[in-house]
């Protein structure tokens, strides 16, 4: 079951919008648009995949890792 | 201003991969349109835009030296324990400008007569039953959303692709199925010639490879990539500073680039019904490598075929289009797959183990050819020089069987 201990977040000075992280997310909920990441946190299970992933660091998961 | 007409084929993404589509459907008389997200394409460059001889290019796209930063005329290995492999192989490759590379064949799409639209995204796709019918669009610059309807959808939306996966084709990447990558563009580096450098080794790329492309007037792009599983918690950043520090100290930083870069299996299936998906989106890039370029091309040639010869045929079932699933696994996929058991292999070694191999695989007769390294010879020389691979090598076909 979704246990909401809160979503992904991105540090939006250090995230360049290459879209690793929405190549990696089982759950869609990190996408990139146009040239923006897009969050959509009712989706994040969250599993830390993303912030794994990230080249930069610039994602922190409450629930990954 | 809107003209309702619809179009045969909607290729999502234009890079590499759709634009070339893009341009062999519209010249095969059938109306396409492709979509880019961003606002100009090739923009911002996520490449590390090394790619192999210049004439396996040239069947697709003229090339100048405004395309070609660089010849390439050999490689330089540097295993863990820093013995270096050094070989002269004049035309293996050349290092390309990427964004303008994309510029170029998106304006092929364009003359041949497909529709460019930037700035619009596919945020899904439209369905009927089993059947994928088209895409529904956004404009980011209105921020509104439009249905366009198409007999076939081709995805070619690269390493974050999503199209893909709503078509059930393919899932989310596994972290170990991509490179975590950051490159710099330096100016100022000490180049011996005009080879490509890899760096083998935990210390500077754990899982993956660190390189030196060099880009002409004493510039060269400079990253690594590697397997986050295997990064101890330092992200790509962290290594790519570790590793400029060692190889290009006091070189001027000039381009950050970042991205990932898949290096999945094969995907089992490239079609589905009315839709495909090709370049990246569809694991097409080499496994081992992480490179694309090419293949992509070679990708979307037998993708624009195979729609062009259901459309003619009035059926764009997944069994029809799935010709070119057959296509490219016979040929290009085939080879894709043993360098994906190599790659297995090969980024799981010791440090240790990595030096021993290098020295074995370094004489190896016929391992490289004029194209590079011949992954069949690679898998052979890497059991040969360890014989318990055998069972890893055994086991990473079994393991990796049916996953995806």
């Amino acid at each position: 079951m979704n246990d909401r201990r809160g979503s992904i977040t991105v540090d939006r000075n250090t995230c360049v919008v290459c879209g690793a992280c929405a190549a990696a997310c089982p759950a869609e909920a990190l996408v990139v648009e146009g040239l923006s990441l897009v969050i959509v946190p009712e989706r994040c299970r969250p599993c830390g995949i993303a912030a794994l992933v990230c080249p930069t660091g610039a994602l922190a998961c409450p629930g990954g890792k | 201003m809107t003209v309702i007409r619809g179009f045969d084929v909607v290729v999502i993404g234009a890079g590499p991969a759709g634009s070339r589509a893009a341009a062999q459907i519209a010249r095969g008389a059938r109306r396409v349109l492709l979509l880019e997200k961003r606002p100009r394409v090739g923009y911002p460059v996520r490449c590390a835009e090394a790619v192999g001889p210049r004439e396996d290019v040239e069947r697709y796209l003229p090339l100048d030296d405004r395309l070609v930063s660089s010849p390439v005329n050999g490689f330089l290995i540097v295993a863990p324990d820093g013995t270096r492999f050094e070989r002269k192989m004049p035309g293996i490759g050349f290092v390309v400008d990427r964004e303008l590379f994309d510029q170029r064949l998106a304006a092929a799409a364009v003359s041949a007569g497909a529709e460019l639209r930037t700035g619009h995204q596919a945020v899904g796709l439209i369905r009927e039953g089993t059947q994928v019918r088209g895409v529904r669009v956004k404009d980011l610059a209105s921020g509104s959303e439009y249905d366009e309807p198409a007999a076939i959808t081709v995805g070619a939306d690269g390493v974050e692709s999503l199209s893909p996966r709503w078509a059930g084709l393919k899932k989310s990447l596994r972290p170990d199925e991509l490179f975590s990558c950051a490159e710099e563009l330096i100016d100022g580096i000490e180049l011996p010639g005009e080879a490509i450098e890899f760096h083998l080794g935990r210390r500077f790329a754990p899982g993956g490879y660190a390189w030196v492309f060099p880009k002409g007037k004493g510039k060269a792009n400079v990253g690594i990539g590697i397997n986050p599983l295997q990064a101890g918690g330092k992200t790509a950043v962290e290594y790519l500073n570790a590793f400029l520090a060692h190889r290009a100290p006091g070189g001027k930083r000039t381009r950050l680039v970042i991205g990932g870069c898949s290096v999945a299996r094969g995907l089992s299936a490239l079609a589905a019904n009315g839709f495909v998906a090709v370049g990246e989106a569809a694991n097409q890039n080499n496994p081992f490598s992480g490179g694309g370029i090419v293949n992509a091309l070679e990708g979307a040639d037998m993708a624009a075929s195979a729609i062009l010869h259901a459309l003619s045929g009035g059926s764009a079932s997944a069994k029809e289009l799935g010709a070119y699933t057959r296509e490219w696994r016979r040929t290009v996929g085939k080879s894709n797959d043993a360098f994906y058991h190599a790659a297995r292999i090969f980024y799981g070694l010791s440090d240790e183990e990595m030096s021993r191999m290098g020295r074995k695989l370094s004489r190896v007769p016929g391992l490289f050819d004029e194209k590079g390294i011949r992954p069949l010879l690679m898998v052979r020389a890497l059991v040969a020089a360890r014989p318990r691979l055998l069972v890893q090598f055994a086991g990473s076909w079994l393991g990796g069987k049916g996953r995806r």
